[in-house]
């Protein structure tokens, strides 16, 4: 999911667009500390990678980390929209739209 | 909607214990926009998730970290603690015979932990603020603060102080007056180059 909304937020993505976006694509509260744990352990398999922005005003001087998805990064999404469309197919009650 | 400014309380803490700066930027970006209580749990689950990760990643230096700290804030307390004793028997010594009169507000002390923690943060500001370059005026200014309010804690909490054995309650007070040191070393640092006290 953090995957899908870097590559949806683009070039601007840093910890509060992300944030944003899974907020509003899956109707929840996101905790900020928990997307960035998630965004290190991404990193560390090298499936994004990260910048340091310029420090801005309106965050009290506080410079913005941007992050990328890798294109092994893009590969495991694409991997896994393949794994789950074969697990969604076929099961008779997810069809039709009722839970 | 119009930008709001985040506690500076939480601001601070975020500045202090969380490591990663663009997470702490971006708190205060979003901050501005939403509600106090969505802030508050941001930070908090901020501040946990920092000292889960720094007890992973350098367990011994942090579990020693904590402990030599608390040690470090209860010694300061409890010295804080024996001075405003000696000064509530001096006062009776000479006459202060109102000090008999403490304890009013006795029962009240936990609801004061609060404001208690918000005023030695305060102070400690105002003494990193005034002694940025002069660490025995800080550490003067410390213990100073840090009896006072232990006295003043002492009077409206402890009823009788001076009748009672040498330090009532000493381990509750102790407490108390580690809560203040604790606030006053979060407030000094906050401001001032100084350490806060190895050498006491």
């Amino acid at each position: 999911m953090i995957l899908l909304s870097i590559l949806r937020v683009g070039d601007e993505a840093y910890g509060v667009p992300i944030a944003r976006e899974m907020e509003t694509t899956g109707d929840r509260t996101v905790v900020l500390s928990a997307v960035y744990t998630a965004l290190d352990r991404l990193e560390e398999n090298g499936l994004v990678s990260s910048s340091m922005g310029d420090p801005t005003p309106e965050r009290g001087g506080r410079a913005k980390r941007f992050f990328r998805v890798t294109p092994t990064g893009l590969k495991a999404v694409r991997q896994t929209r393949k794994a789950l469309t074969q697990l969604w197919a076929g099961l008779a009650q997810l069809e039709g739209g009722r839970s | 909607m119009s930008a709001r400014k985040p506690s500076p309380i939480a601001v601070l803490l975020l500045d202090r214990f969380v490591a990663s700066e663009a997470l702490r930027g971006d708190l205060i970006e979003s901050g501005a926009e939403r509600s106090t209580a969505w802030f508050w749990h941001q930070v908090l689950a901020a501040l946990l998730a920092q000292a889960i990760w720094s007890f992973r990643t350098t367990p011994r230096l942090t579990t020693e970290s904590v402990l030599v700290a608390t040690a470090m804030l209860a010694l300061i307390g409890f010295n804080a603690v024996v001075v405003a004793n000696l000064l509530s028997q001096l006062f009776l010594l000479n006459d202060g015979a109102w000090i008999l009169d403490s304890g009013r507000y006795a029962g009240w002390q936990i609801y004061a932990t609060v404001p208690l923690f918000a005023i030695a943060v305060m102070s400690g500001r105002a003494i990193g603020a005034l002694h940025r370059e002069h660490r025995v005026w800080a550490i003067l200014g410390c213990g100073l603060s840090a009896s006072t309010a232990a006295f003043v804690n002492f009077y409206l909490f402890v009823p009788s102080v001076p009748l009672q054995p040498f330090i009532p309650n000493p381990a509750q007070q102790t407490a108390v007056a580690l809560l203040f040191a604790g606030g006053l070393f979060m407030g000094i640092s906050s401001r001032s180059a100084c350490e806060p006290l190895p050498s006491l």
